[in-house]
């Protein structure tokens, strides 16, 4: 048994070896250089920092994206908005708002990826190609006429954002090479349309590989990484990478709503087959009952497309739940689910209030004003059959949001980026423990040695 | 056919003449696909040797960069064994290269001058050599809206210059220029690509005579780019290669030495009477004993080819005369005794 003195004895011993080791002797001539190559070393490294400060580090380089994103969202929708306001034509404010969907829904696709080096390569592709598409080849005005120039404009100055993003990045040399790359696709690949979509994946070749490579391995204006430094930022980026996109979950099902009702009513059919409808409840008053009949049938299909959306989305708000270890993340994910939620439900009453506007649930009680023909039943049904298809294909759209790879993507991450991190916490705690342990055993050691020799002469005494 | 072909150019290159009304676009000028096959089908064909293997390297710059990525695509599919390492990046970085014995090409859109011929003299006992693999000229593009009826060298320079040697004066909207308002009440938009590619000096030199260019340029990165913002902006002009000729701009034309205003065409800058022609040119490094990188040798045969010629002509740059390759050819010469450099 150690008395309290020994035990104070050891610890002062102990003390004692570490404090002479530090002040055993001055420093040597060879540490003094040592010391002075250290502050040589601090120096030139304060120098190269504030000489490289046009370098990009990873975290700014999201926020870049993030930030392009958020002005390519403002930009495009107010063009897109622009053209659409006050215009006659259904079949221009169908393509102006397919144009602004397909635009920003590819957008959110590549800024809530996960690769920032992909990323920013995929977000210079898309909106060059699109305006490729839009100026260049002179779609815009061939489409819109006279409203085009906003949309030109907008375009174009999207464009140049990119590339001066990616001039952020890239080198000169790097700059040419996506341009060269981009030009040889499109002269490949003239008749596609959807261009937005288009990614630096599909440039197939070593020429595109290699500049992804490079701009990974730090061969361009983009601060190099280590692994160990990419592993200890996922969490926050992608936590950020979360609040991006569920702040921005509602708009886009807006924008993706709003875009299917314009489907609807941009097609001639559409508005041919209201007229039939109208024209034929004046015609025959049997087959008026057959129109109600699909008409109950088509609003049993929303209702039934309705609870398979709530339920779909009381799913996702109980995987959103389950992340409650990421603390304020889970509740303002979950109160951005609320909003997709109320909006998509806006959305259909929206879709709802069409049907009605355009008197397919109110029955005509006019009499028949010639006797009724089976060609105009049949293009009736056709035509109607066109309407309930597309509006299905809202509802399924919506579902497909709430449904989509990318947002279960995003919650699995988060579990497992969660897991990851209790078991971190848990591997900490075992090792704290086996240092302790270790710590324990040595104490113990020195305290027994220190003892025995204190008790040695006692020992030896006749 | 031929005479159909060429009196379509001749009747395209008058019509700025007719300047105002109802200009074709740029994208026009571009051969389509019979004339490119029409205007290649007298030029010698590629004759493949049955296997080659080795690896070719390029560093260059701008529009040739472009075309020799185009021929490489094509001549990997033929020869498998053959590793094709072309980079962009510029004459001056691929000048260095060449020098260092790291790249056989360099690509390059104007002739070697005289002190850079030095710099590989002193460095070797011996000239590069170098070749035209295409044709191309320095195109001035304006919106397709924009009734510009032409350009003379001053006015160009005054545009673009921030004092004009060439005593155009120092226009600022486009009324100045003989555009009726409402565009000739708009202030000039001018666009350029930045120092880097080689056209900025170009133009610098052969248009604002060394001058330095206004504060109020906008400098564009890479030459899609310049052509798409005159494109953007009713009231923009800027300048780039032929190849990059849109729908929604259109050439200028620009008073030749003779006085006519002439648009950069096939047949204008095949004639050499375009006041902005500039071929397009492979530099490499063949000892006087002939030896070479033999690979690399049988990728130049390959580029001035009546098939390599098409593939840039479908791709719409301009291709060679048979003249200019014949003398190319010559240029080439033999295949390399030796290998290596």
């Amino acid at each position: 048994m150690l008395s309290r003195a020994c035990r104070l004895a050891s610890a002062l011993t102990i003390l004692g070896v570490l404090l002479s080791g530090c002040a055993s002797s001055g420093p040597s001539e060879k540490e003094q250089r040592a010391a002075q190559a250290r502050v040589e070393a601090a120096r030139t490294f304060k120098k190269q920092v504030n000489s490289g400060s046009e370098r990009v580090s990873i975290e700014e380089l999201d926020q870049l994206t993030y930030g392009y994103a958020d002005r390519y969202f403002m930009v495009i929708s107010s063009a897109a908005d622009a053209i659409k306001r006050g215009n006659p034509d259904p079949v221009q404010r169908r393509i102006a708002h397919q144009a602004k969907l397909n635009g920003i829904l590819a957008m959110d696709d590549i800024v809530s990826s996960d690769d920032p080096y992909a990323r920013t390569l995929d977000l210079v592709v898309s909106v060059t190609l699109q305006s490729i598409l839009l100026i260049d080849e002179n779609r815009a005005e061939q489409v819109f006429g006279d409203r085009a120039p906003v949309l030109i404009a907008a375009i174009r100055t999207m464009r140049v954002e990119a590339w001066q993003l990616a001039a952020r990045v890239l080198t000169q040399e790097q700059l040419e090479s996506l341009d060269y790359i981009i030009i040889e696709w499109r002269r490949t690949h003239r008749g596609i349309d959807q261009v937005a979509y288009v990614k630096f994946d599909n440039f197939a070749g070593a020429r595109a590989a290699g500049l992804l490579a490079d701009l990974k391995a730090g061969d361009g204006f983009l601060a190099p990484l280590s692994e160990a430094a990419i592993v200890m930022k996922d969490w926050k980026r992608l936590t950020e990478r979360a609040f991006w996109y569920s702040k921005r979950a509602p708009n886009i099902a807006a924008i993706q709503a709003e875009g299917a009702v314009n489907e609807i009513l941009a097609e001639p059919e559409v508005n041919s087959a209201l007229q039939s409808v109208d024209r034929f409840s004046k015609t025959a008053q049997a087959a008026s009952a057959t129109i109600d009949a699909q008409r109950k049938a088509f609003f049993a299909e929303l209702d039934a497309r309705q609870t398979l959306l709530t339920n779909t989305l009381d799913d996702v708000r109980h995987i959103v739940d389950e992340a409650n270890a990421l603390g304020g993340t889970a509740s303002l994910l979950t109160t951005n689910v609320q909003q997709t939620l109320v909006t998509l439900e806006d959305t259909l009453k929206v879709a709802d209030s069409v049907g009605h506007h355009f008197g397919l649930d109110q029955p005509s009680t006019k009499p028949p004003a010639r006797p009724f023909d089976i060609q105009e039943y049949t293009a009736a049904m056709v035509q109607l059959n066109s309407v309930v298809t597309n509006l299905y294909q809202l509802s399924l759209g919506a579902d497909q949001l709430t449904r989509s790879e990318g947002w279960n993507k995003m919650l699995k991450d988060m579990t497992d980026a969660t897991d990851r991190r209790v078991d971190r916490a848990f591997s900490r705690l075992c090792l704290a423990l086996v240092f302790a342990f270790i710590l324990a055993i040595i104490y113990r050691v020195i305290s027994l040695r220190l003892a025995r020799r204190m008790g040695r002469p006692t020992d030896t005494k006749p | 056919m031929k005479i159909f072909t060429t009196l379509c150019f001749v009747l395209l290159a008058a019509i700025p003449a007719r300047a105002g009304t109802n200009l074709p676009p740029a994208r026009s000028f571009l051969l389509d696909d019979e004339t490119s096959f029409e205007l290649t089908a007298p030029l010698k064909q590629y004759e493949k040797p049955s296997r080659l293997a080795g690896k070719v390297s390029s560093m260059g710059g701008g529009t040739a960069a472009i075309l020799v990525n185009r021929w490489a695509a094509e001549f990997d599919d033929i020869f498998p064994d053959v590793v094709m390492d072309c980079h962009g990046g510029g004459v001056v970085n691929g000048l260095a290269a060449l020098l260092e014995g790291k790249v056989d090409l360099l690509p390059m859109v104007r002739e070697l001058e005289p002190d850079e011929v030095a710099r590989f003299k002193a460095k070797f006992g011996y000239e590069p050599t170098q070749i035209v693999v295409a044709q191309d000229a320095e195109a001035v593009y304006v919106n397709k809206c924009n009734p510009l009826p032409g350009f003379t060298l001053a006015q160009l320079d005054a545009i673009y210059s921030q004092k004009s040697k060439r005593g155009g004066g120092r226009p600022e909207f486009w009324r100045e220029l003989g555009v009726p308002a409402p565009l000739g009440d708009q202030r000039i938009n001018r666009f350029c690509l930045v120092r880097a590619h080689s056209n900025y000096a170009y133009f610098q030199e052969h248009v604002m005579q060394g001058e330095e260019y206004r504060f109020d340029v906008h400098f564009e990165v890479v030459p899609s780019s310049v052509v798409q913002a005159v494109g953007a902006d009713d009231a923009g002009v800027g300048f780039a290669s032929v190849m990059f000729a849109t729908d929604r701009t259109r050439f200028v034309p620009l008073q030749a030495a003779d006085g006519h205003y002439l648009v950069p065409s096939y047949e204008n800058i095949v004639n050499r009477k375009y006041p902005l022609v500039r071929p397009i040119r492979i530099v490499f490094h063949r000892k006087p004993d002939g030896s070479m990188n033999l690979a690399a040798w049988e990728f130049l045969r390959f580029t001035v080819s009546r098939y390599g010629q098409r593939i840039i002509a479908l791709g719409g740059s301009f291709p060679l005369t048979l003249e200019e390759q014949t003398q190319a050819l010559q240029t080439i010469g033999e295949p390399p005794r030796k290998t290596g450099q």
